[in-house]
């Protein structure tokens, strides 16, 4: 016997939603059997995550804080893979948002009123991730260069970037004023992003569900858009169609890179209120990557996503305190890794199937008929080579 | 393959056949009409307009309408739906007027007898009949009903270069590819038919080219060409016919321009 992927022509509506549930059932089956091999009862301990990542009050709030940059930096991802250009740099671009947006109001201080100084942010952040997007998108697009290799080398430039402005020199980013353990600067109260009430949940979540509903018009409803979509498809028909490929190709990578540094920016005037290394490097770029490849990259899914991973994630440091049954913190990274793995699964059973044969003893050749003699009148079948 | 000192004009209600086989610079020809790409020297015009490696927008814009050989993956992108792919070369605004572009499909779609569920079933998974009548609705369209005066830019195009246009097709839809084919003809477009079936190219054109080496080694009115001697000249075994392009032995054929 021997096995057969085949495409499948039709893909009814319901798959869509089955298959991605199903996924994330499964996922929870594999972390059962660890769970239980490590000695503690799966339904507990999925109860209490459940309890705390969205159930409690402050649970929720933690969970929409942590969402937050991941439905940008899962935006960043799913507009750039779903034309199969693939960003791997959002951690990168992240740090270049947030290192630029503090920059820029730290030295604007207290000059502008606050309106403006969160707009200078969010520019700021957006303008960070492109500038750094923009060495792997001009190179992709005129030198053919891998973007996956040059935006993932160049997550490492920017994290030492990071450091270097805050452990290792006296940069504007730096509080001069302490000196035992180096931190950053306090950004100007002006520059925060506003809090909803008295929670911890800031203005970045209305930029990032905005974005995810500006990115769904733009790619649903524009005409950039529909040849974004014919580009990712066919770059032959997108030729043929007279669509520009190269200003397409860093088009959407900028666009990838300004959303991953507006997550950048949200967090820095968001959330840690100051340019932290310890707390930008916390991998929500290559989280983001996850978001996206659940949300099967389509923008509007994100914000739900991010808020499953969000919650997964906190959840997970919640499981290390419950009492009497010390659930290892690595739960939730197993259970993020297994989810992936099965989601990617159930999107190969959306597009093939399996179809199982029994070999034949003697196969015929494959491709009948290419060749023709030359001077065959008549030929049909006949594609030619191409240069 | 390289194309080498091909001149040749197509007039308007005239069907200009270019027979050779396979991979002897048919789809640089047609690619480079369709300014796909840009040669060296030389010019391309459309109706008097000069398009020469401009692109294909302004080869588009000038009356041209190019049916690619590879129609699924060139002419369409397979996972977009019929409605979306009868966009595909048409000028639009900054928004995509879905429901116009429906109603369009629904319209081409009736006329060029599709067989499909609707305006916006994939066009992956149709069979190469309904494929290639998408692919002639969208390129031979700007006529008709649906397409008054609105100025959209879905000017009817006045011609046409078409390649393997009946290739793999089932006998109806050869009959009616060649009837839209020999339709448009008659309403005064000019066609230049690029093909490997000689009893296609001599069953339509009124002047029959034979391609080899990328260059045209025979020029053959319709009705006088002999499947022999148009046979031997795609095999290059005639290049007597017209002495100035005869060519053998000497250099091999260079590497195509791109």
């Amino acid at each position: 016997m021997a096995a057969r992927l085949e495409r499948r022509h039709v893909v009814g509506p319901w798959h869509h939603v089955v298959v991605p549930l199903a996924s994330v059932l499964a996922a929870l089956a594999v972390g059962a059997v660890f769970l239980l091999l490590a000695g503690h009862d799966p339904l507990l301990v999925y109860r209490e995550m459940l309890r705390a990542g969205f159930t409690t009050r402050f649970g929720i709030e933690d969970t929409l804080v942590s969402a937050t940059p991941l439905i940008l930096t899962g935006l960043a991802a799913a507009v750039a893979f779903r034309f199969k250009l693939y960003n791997i740099g959002a951690e990168g671009q992240l740090y270049l948002g947030a290192i630029v947006a503090s920059g820029i109001v730290l030295a604007v201080g207290t000059r502008v009123p606050a309106p403006v100084a969160v707009a200078l942010v969010v520019l700021g952040g957006a303008a960070g991730g492109m500038l750094w997007m923009a060495v792997p998108a001009l190179s992709r697009a005129w030198l053919g260069t891998s973007e996956i290799i040059t935006t993932l080398l160049f997550n490492y430039v920017a994290l030492y970037l990071l450091q270097y402005l805050i452990f290792g020199s006296r940069s504007p980013w730096r509080d001069a004023t302490v000196t035992n353990f180096p931190q950053g600067r306090r950004l100007p109260e002006a520059a925060l992003l506003p809090q909803w009430g008295t929670s911890r949940i800031s203005l970045g979540l209305a930029i990032g569900v905005a974005a995810a509903l500006a990115v769904w018009v733009l790619l649903a409803r524009t005409r950039f858009g529909f040849q974004l979509r014919v580009f990712g498809d066919s770059p032959a028909a997108a030729r043929y169609a007279g669509i520009p490929v190269r200003r397409t190709t860093v088009t959407v990578l900028l666009l990838s890179g300004a959303l991953a540094g507006l997550a950048g920016a949200s967090e820095v005037a968001g959330r840690t209120g100051m340019l932290d290394p310890n707390g930008l490097a916390v991998g929500f770029g290559y989280t983001g990557i996850i978001v996206a490849a659940l949300a099967r990259y389509n923008p509007v899914a994100v914000p739900g996503v991010a808020l499953l991973i969000g919650g997964l994630q906190n959840a997970g440091t919640a499981l290390q305190s419950l009492p009497g049954a010390r659930v290892p913190v690595a739960i939730s990274t197993m259970l993020q890794g297994a989810i992936l793995l099965f989601v990617l699964a159930g999107e190969l059973s959306l597009h093939y199937r399996v179809r199982w044969r029994r070999p034949r003893a003697a196969q015929p050749p494959a491709g009948t008929g290419p060749h023709a003699p030359a001077a065959a009148a008549g030929t049909t079948g006949a594609t030619g080579s191409r240069p | 393959m390289l194309l080498g000192g091909v001149d040749l004009t197509v007039r308007a209600g005239e069907v200009v056949g270019v027979a050779g086989v396979a991979g002897n610079g048919q789809v640089q020809l047609a690619e480079t009409i369709a300014g796909l790409r840009a040669p060296t020297h030389g010019t391309v015009r459309v109706n008097g307009v000069e398009v020469t490696g401009r692109g294909p927008r302004r080869a588009r814009a000038a009356g041209l309408a190019y049916v690619p050989e590879d129609r699924l993956g060139t002419g369409l992108a397979p996972s977009l739906s019929i409605a979306e792919n009868l966009e595909l070369t048409r000028p639009q605004g900054f928004w995509i007027d879905r429901k116009r572009a429906t109603a369009r499909a629904r319209e081409l779609i009736e006329r060029f007898d599709v067989r499909t569920t609707g305006p916006q079933a994939s066009t992956r998974g149709m069979s190469g009949g309904n494929v290639q009548k998408v692919l002639l609705a969208r390129e031979l369209s700007g006529d008709g009903a649906g397409d008054d005066a609105a100025g959209d830019g879905g000017a009817r195009a006045s011609a046409l270069v078409v390649a393997s246009p009946t290739q793999g097709l089932d006998v109806g839809s050869v009959e009616f590819v060649r009837g839209v084919l020999s339709q448009r003809r008659d309403a005064g477009c000019g066609i230049l038919l690029i093909s490997a079936d000689l009893d296609e190219v001599r069953a339509l054109s009124d002047r029959i080219l034979v391609i080899y080496e990328g260059r045209i080694v025979l020029e053959r009115p319709g009705a006088s060409a002999g499947v022999t001697e148009l046979g031997l000249a795609m095999s290059g075994l005639s290049g007597m016919a017209r002495g100035d392009a005869a060519r053998t032995g000497g250099a091999p054929p260079e590497a195509g321009p791109q």
